[in-house]
Order: C-alpha cells, then sequence, then structure tokens
C-alpha cells in the first residue's frame, strides 16, 4: 500500500517519507479499513515535531489518528457484516504506530464507528479527536440539560462541536469568538447567543445570565481564566484541555468551582460517576 | 484505559449527524504526496477549518 511515516522526529518536510509498505493485516479483534480521509489533528503535528519531548515511541510511524473510509477486512471475532461498511475511526495512532495516513489501516473495531447514511466520509476523518474532546469537555462536570453553558472559543474544532454537542444535551448554550465570520460558524452548529469576545465581555455574559454560568468549555484557559471566573454561577464548573499558567484560585473557592482537566486519549476507568482526573478547588 | 466514554461520545456525535448537523469546515483536501503540506498548514493555518489528507481512490 501506499503510505505517509517518518522515523525520525523533526519539521514535516525533514521527516515525512511518502513510499510502500506491506498492507496490515487485521488481527483478532480489529477490522482493516480502506482509508478515504485522513484527519490531521494538532496533536500529530505536535507527536511529528516531538513537541511533548517524548521521543520516537516505535521505529516508524504512520501519523493520524483520525480517519474515514471502509472496512474491507476483519479480524477472528469481528462479525463479517462489518465488511463494506463505511465507518470514521479514532486512536489510530494512538499508543500505537501505524495511523490513518495511509491507504489501510488495521484498527480495534472499538475504535471505529459507522458513518450515518448521507453523513460525507470527509466529515468522519475530522470528528474524532475534536469530537471526543468536545463530548468530555461539555459532560464531564455532570448532566447540562436546562443548564447554562459558555463555550469559550466556539468557531475552532472542538468549540464547534462542543456549541452543538452541549445543544443537543439541552443546554442553553453562550459562545464566545472573535469575529463576525466566527459568529456564523457557532450559530450554525446551535449557540443560542454569540458574543464577540470585545470589551464589557463580562458584563455582557452576566445579562444573558444573571445567576452565572453553569458550566463553561474553555480552549484557551490561560487567556479566559479571569472573565470566567467573573461569571462562573455558585458551584459551577470549568473544562479545558488546555494548560493554565496561574489560576486565581481565591475567587474560584469563593463560588466553589470545580475545574476539569480533560483529554480525547487518556480517558480514566471510572469507579463511579465522579469523572476524570479533576481538581476540586473548594 | 475504559473506552466508554469515547464510545458515547462518538454516539453523540453520529446523533448530530444523523439529525443532519453538517459538521466542521473543511479548509483544505491535501493529496497524501503533500502530507508535509496538510501539517503545514495545521501548524500555520492560512484559513480556519480542518485539514483533511486524501488517499488515493
Amino acid at each position: 500500500m501506499k503510505a505517509a511515516w517518518y522515523e525520525k522526529q523533526g519539521a514535516a518536510r525533514d521527516v515525512l517519507i511518502i513510499g510502500e509498505m506491506d498492507d496490515p493485516q487485521p488481527r483478532t479483534g480489529e477490522v482493516r479499513v480502506r482509508v478515504d480521509f485522513s484527519g490531521v489533528n494538532p496533536g500529530d503535528v505536535k507527536k511529528r515535531e516531538d513537541a511533548f519531548g517524548v521521543g520516537m515511541p516505535y521505529p516508524r510511524v504512520i501519523p493520524h489518528s483520525d480517519g474515514s473510509g471502509t472496512v474491507d477486512a476483519v479480524g477472528e471475532g469481528v462479525p463479517r457484516e462489518w465488511i463494506g461498511r463505511r465507518v470514521w475511526c479514532y486512536g489510530a495512532q494512538s499508543y500505537r504506530p501505524f495511523g490513518t495516513a495511509a491507504e489501510f489501516t488495521a484498527i480495534p473495531l472499538k475504535e471505529v464507528v459507522q458513518l450515518p447514511e448521507g453523513a460525507p466520509l470527509e466529515q468522519g476523518a475530522c470528528l474524532g479527536i475534536p469530537g471526543i474532546t468536545a463530548h468530555r469537555t461539555v459532560h464531564v462536570g455532570g448532566s447540562v440539560k436546562g443548564k447554562t453553558v459558555l463555550v469559550q472559543g466556539g468557531a475552532g474544532a472542538v468549540g464547534v462541536c462542543a456549541v452543538q454537542l452541549a445543544h443537543r444535551a439541552g443546554a442553553r448554550v453562550i459562545a464566545t469568538c472573535r469575529s463576525e465570520s466566527d459568529k456564523e460558524i457557532a450559530s450554525l452548529a446551535g449557540a443560542d447567543e454569540v458574543l464577540l469576545t470585545s470589551e464589557n465581555l463580562v458584563k455582557r455574559i452576566r445579562a444573558l445570565a444573571p445567576d452565572g454560568v453553569h458550566h463553561i468549555v474553555e480552549v484557551a484557559f490561560g487567556a479566559n481564566i479571569k472573565t470566567d471566573t467573573e461569571v462562573l454561577a455558585q458551584g459551577g464548573s470549568i473544562a479545558t484541555y488546555t494548560p493554565t499558567p496561574e489560576t486565581p484560585v481565591w475567587q474560584l473557592v469563593f463560588v466553589n468551582a470545580r475545574l476539569f482537566f480533560v483529554g480525547s486519549d487518556d480517558v480514566p476507568a471510572e469507579a463511579d460517576r465522579s469523572d476524570s482526573r479533576h481538581q476540586q478547588v473548594a | 484505559m475504559c473506552q466508554r466514554k469515547q464510545i458515547e461520545a462518538t454516539r453523540d456525535i453520529n446523533k448530530s449527524l444523523e439529525a443532519g448537523w453538517k459538521g466542521l469546515d473543511i479548509a483544505e483536501i491535501v493529496p497524501l504526496d503533500q502530507i508535509a503540506r496538510a501539517h503545514e498548514l495545521v501548524e500555520h493555518p492560512v484559513k480556519p477549518g480542518r485539514v483533511i489528507v486524501a488517499l488515493p481512490a
């Protein structure tokens, strides 16, 4: 098969190689997907350039965890009905060497999802990491049904998915974004209110939610934490997947905030309904 | 690792697609031969939206 790979980390043009490899054979519990589209996420790029400083995890890596295509072979234990199904997948290059930037990828069935009829394969390749990350950030603090959810950054990939998923889950969604064109993106995703991040943002959010917002999906924690602390309702929660340089702890203590740091890959086994690696501030 | 949360997420995403959600804007579809350019577009976006790589049909 034709594939792209790297055997050392560095700049894209220096390390990415295109060539021929043997077709993968699906092992027990796996399917083989004939890939149509391979999604590129910031995390894939960071792994390629070794932004996490962990070195090469395998001698050769075919990048990209997200993708879409058609199942063309199944391993032992997988019903043959899967053959021919249009699917999207996630996690192909998460703790595994060979991702979706190849004509074929062999992947555990549990990381493969049938694509609904009418949904384009192109979308299937877009939704894995941002969609799962967004789902975690929306739901990690508990049910959002009937709650007011603020999505800070409602026009980026995770933000759009978060707006849509919170909307579908029955929340009232306030989204923030930086331009008029972004406003339209957030509205189309299902936001009830979209605010530009210009001056008086706190005041304008407070006007929409006088008692504060119940849950915040935060795509830029470091930049927005001050606004977040000023609009969070008593007992509210914030979920983010980005680092924070400094957390104004006292204000968060006063509202008994709950803070969640989530990712799409390393979802922990859970003992009860309390969720994820979270930091109870107060 | 527990995958229940991921599976819940993919089910909900599928429900949105089934209900007619159009998903994410795509900035560019790049052929596999130009994968390095696809990575560069993610590193330095020239327009908003996702970058995906197309495999040969």
